[in-house]
């Protein structure tokens, strides 16, 4: 059976060799079925993503409304330059990356970590049950965990009510600008750790179990295990996790900051992102002015992805490009 | 042949998702939405043949803010057949009426009929979108008297506003509130049963600044509603209004501005008013309260626009700052009484009248226009669905109009007494209050005439309010009418190319102002606030150049009326 199939392939390999080349729309033909499912995708993106950097030349003109995009004056870099006097902006850009980098540092190990600790239960009841609760916040709109905080941390929220009946002065926790960016990775960890359990939990069990099996004959305990067999195991996952992490290092999450955040807080809580709405649809509209914002941080971010991927491809050879 | 075929399953359910996802915004139908509460079962709208002017059915799309009328409103649909037309309504929230309008007009995406809550937030962009013509012309008024009688009157401004190069571009609904034109009674309810529990409420309810901030300091202390330990606030409101509103008129520049901080006349130029040392003072003032814990402290970060009120409702709250309208009133009162039955309807939330912290014997009222928001028409407007909704709002300044839009149909639900007076058949409940069969009101009916004062002979308000309400305007307009000046005409709608792009740095200033409350510590406000609009000024002074380049500066508010009845708004366009 074996030898058959052995040389099926080989006088197949031996038939393909020898056709001449097919045009790229006879193959196009051969794998339509492939084709017609990457379709959708490519118009959404084509449609949603490419052509609308139509209007990336709003950052380098005057935007009159009644004009239009292609009739308005181009005015060189006179956004950019607004953009490098504007204070607001300096404190946008350093609070994504200040709120991006404690992301990255106290959130991005936390779904590793619980993963491998969830890989580490034995009953598979309980430890479906655990993924389940975990995963559940993740379905919860930040408009929701907005209001949860707020009924937790208010003034005449949960915790303060009961710091008051121990006799203990209130505390408006949601005007502290010290504790603010620790509520944003708090509610973050709350909200998406179990969902990104899953990518890591997939990789665990896809390493191969007699690796286990052949530690555990050789002595080996369980912490050995996590860090000779699991944490090599899914370390390109992580990597490629990293890579895309860090390449968006620029988003620091808008949905969150815009509904958790307030005025007493905006100078550590003003992300780019917010800036960019608020600037936008909340003060007199300068469209070439927030293009010129979104422009910068597109860019910025295309940058740090680049670098991370080279450092990565350098050192572990994972890479995404 | 499975593979083939689930691959063709997918890709045409993810074409499907992705053209489902680009719907564009206005074709959002409004019975999407959650619809207004039906009217009762055993109401039929009654059989109206159209006039012959109205034979072509017409629909057309509009935005509004408030719930749309129910499609099964028997009075709403007595009108769209007496007119013959029908509307997509395109459901906005309050907070996000300017974003989305913006987000139309930059992707032409507009309403047909647009309604616009034109304030100062919006001004200049409206003089800019009116002159640049992203909005149709509205049709000559000739055929539409009623509206036409409306702007004619002598003591308000109305379509002189909103015509441009000798086209009217809109129509703004013009307050029919005499005579208390340009006053909006802005003002604090307050607990006046928590007040004589303490032995503290003052005859008519008028109060200095220090008493009135001693009761509530006496409320958070004393606890008369037994809230328990460090769960009564004194004062609170919605935070839009926050804190002008709580009395404190030093942070909102009541001559010369509408409802936000802006740019004011003093000397013949115009200043930044958040640079004035009158600003400074009334933001010490806020700080002391908030300090105090007079203020209640999530108001400061309260967006919801309903918690400060539902915290009043509750019962945790001696105080609540609002604009006193009847409707306001009437509603907090119901509210509250819904809640526990045994409270006195007229001192859960009687209108103070509490004296400026910096003037004992001036209080705070604010100045308003002489409109409230204005409707315009899209470019792709037909002639046909113009003329309709000139019809509708035509009909509503009619009298049969104004008793429909108040009452229902003459015979059905009111009768005229001999004297004029309305006889409202409605149902009452248990307390006697009118049981509104309709959902039709609320809205349409304003469109063109905001008609607050008009809501004193209304025969289906609640009597106690009316007479609370109106004799608490009646008793400022007697103390301060003289003082409540109107809005600067000349610096809200004209243009200048730095106005235009800059506007009047409201949302910064506003920030910064909550911000110093919750985190700055003492005296410490007066400093960091000078040195915040240190750093504002390059930004502002260019503003402040172009308004000051302009030939003539109100400073007396009959004089400019005039000048602005005589053309001299076009010459700054």
């Amino acid at each position: 059976m074996r030898a058959s199939s052995s040389r099926r392939a080989l006088s197949g390999g031996a038939v393909l060799n020898a056709q001449p080349k097919r045009s790229i729309w006879r193959q196009i033909w051969i794998k339509r079925w492939c084709y017609l499912i990457i379709l959708p995708g490519m118009a959404y993106f084509i449609l949603f993503k490419y052509v609308p950097m139509y209007g990336i030349q709003l950052a380098f003109k005057d935007f009159n409304i009644a004009k239009g995009i292609t009739a308005s004056p181009w005015v060189g870099w006179s956004n950019f330059e607004l953009l490098f006097r504007d204070r607001e902006f300096f404190l946008a850009l350093k609070n994504t990356l200040i709120i991006s980098y404690m992301q990255l540092l106290l959130f991005f190990p936390f779904p590793i970590v619980l993963s491998i600790l969830i890989n580490e239960v034995k009953p598979m009841r309980y430890k479906r049950s655990v993924q389940t609760i975990l995963t559940f916040p993740h379905f919860l709109s930040w408009v929701i965990v907005a209001g949860i905080m707020m009924n937790i941390l208010a003034n005449n929220g949960a915790v303060n009510n009961l710091l008051a009946t121990m006799g203990v002065e209130k505390y408006n926790f949601l005007t502290d600008k010290g504790l603010f960016r620790y509520i944003l990775v708090f509610t973050l960890s709350w909200k998406e750790a179990g969902w990104s359990c899953i990518l890591y939990i997939a990789a665990i069990t896809g390493i191969d179990p007699s690796l286990y099996e052949a530690a555990t004959i050789d002595g080996a305990n369980r912490w050995h295990k996590i860090l000779h067999i699991t944490w090599p195991g899914i370390l390109p996952v992580v990597l490629i996790t990293l890579i895309l992490r860090v390449g968006s290092m620029m988003d620091a999450g808008f949905d969150q900051v815009m509904n958790l955040y307030n005025n007493t807080v905006l100078d550590v809580a003003d992300i780019l992102d917010t800036y960019i709405y608020r600037i936008t649809f909340q003060r007199m509209p300068n469209y070439g002015f927030s293009t010129a914002v979104g422009l910068f941080k597109g860019l910025t971010n295309c940058i740090l992805l680049l670098s991370v991927n080279a450092v990565c491809k350098k050192i572990n050879g994972t890479s995404i490009i | 042949m499975k593979t083939r075929l689930f691959a063709l399953f997918l890709a045409l359910l993810l074409t499907l998702a992705c053209v489902a996802c680009s719907a564009p915004a206005s074709q959002a139908p409004a019975k999407e939405q959650e619809p207004a509460a039906p009217a009762e079962e055993n109401q039929e709208a009654p059989v109206v043949e159209n006039d012959n002017e109205f034979a072509e059915h017409v629909t057309f799309t509009m935005n509004t803010t408030s719930d749309p009328p129910a499609e099964n409103d028997a009075l709403w649909q007595y009108y769209t057949d007496k007119f013959n037309f029908s509307v997509d309504w395109i459901p906005l929230q309050y907070a996000e009426r300017f974003d989305k309008l913006r987000i139309w007009i930059a992707t032409d995406d507009l309403p047909d009929v647009v309604w616009i809550g034109l304030n100062d937030v919006i001004y200049s962009e409206y003089v800019t979108w009116m002159n640049s013509g992203m909005f149709a012309e509205v049709p000559s008024l000739d055929a539409y008297p009623n509206i036409r009688a409306m702007y004619d009157q002598e003591s308000m401004l109305g379509d002189e506003l909103c015509t441009f190069d000798g086209k009217l571009m809109s129509l703004h609904a013009m307050r029919d509130s005499a005579p208390y034109d340009f006053m909006l009674n802005m003002g604090i309810g307050y607990r006046a049963d928590w007040a004589e529990k303490l032995n503290m409420r003052k005859e008519g309810d008028v109060y200095t600044w220090d008493e009135f901030m001693d009761l509530l300091q006496a409320f958070i202390d004393q606890d008369p509603g037994g809230n328990g330990a460090g769960n009564t606030y004194g004062l609170c409101t919605r935070m839009g209004y926050f804190p002008d509103i709580l009395g404190i008129w030093q942070t909102n520049p009541t001559p010369w501005t509408f409802e936000e901080p802006g740019y004011i006349e003093m000397d013949g130029q115009y200043v930044w008013y958040p640079s004035t040392d009158s600003y400074i003072e009334g933001l010490k003032t806020v700080k002391g309260l908030y300090d105090r814990g007079i203020i209640w402290p999530d108001n400061v970060i309260d967006s919801s626009e309903t918690l400060y009120r539902e915290l009043y409702v509750a019962g945790q709250v001696g105080a609540m700052a609002q604009n006193l309208t009847l409707s306001w009133v009437s509603q907090v009162r119901d509210d509250m009484l819904e809640v526990d039955p045994t409270l006195d309807r007229e001192k859960i939330y009687a209108i103070a009248k509490v004296s400026n912290p910096g003037t004992e014997d001036e209080f705070y009222q604010h100045a308003v226009a002489s409109y409230w928001s204005c409707v315009a028409f899209s470019l792709k407007a037909t002639d046909t669905q113009k003329d309709r909704f000139l019809a509708t709002q035509d009909w509503n300044l009619s009298q049969e109009g104004v008793n429909l839009g108040l009452y229902g149909l003459e015979g059905t639900d009111f009768t005229v007494n001999e004297d004029g007076s309305i006889n409202l058949l409605w149902k009452q409940d248990e307390t006697g209050t009118y049981l509104d069969p309709y959902t039709f009101r609320e809205y349409y009916t304003r469109l063109s005439v905001y008609d607050n004062a008009a809501n004193f002979t209304n025969a289906s308000k609640n009597p106690q309010d009316v007479e609370d309400v109106r004799s608490a305007m009646d008793w400022s307009l007697a103390n301060i009418g003289d003082k409540v000046k109107v809005l600067d005409y000349v610096q809200t709608y004209t243009t200048t190319p730095n106005k235009d792009k800059l506007g009047t740095f409201t949302a910064q200033t506003k920030a910064k102002v909550i911000d110093l409350l919750a985190n700055s510590t003492g005296d410490a406000i007066e400093s960091e606030w000078r040195t915040w609009v240190a750093e504002m000024m390059p930004q502002v002074q260019p503003v402040l150049d172009d308004l000051n380049a302009y030939e003539y500066i109100p400073s007396d508010p009959k004089e400019m009326m005039e000048w602005v009845r005589n053309d001299g708004l076009s010459q700054y366009r």
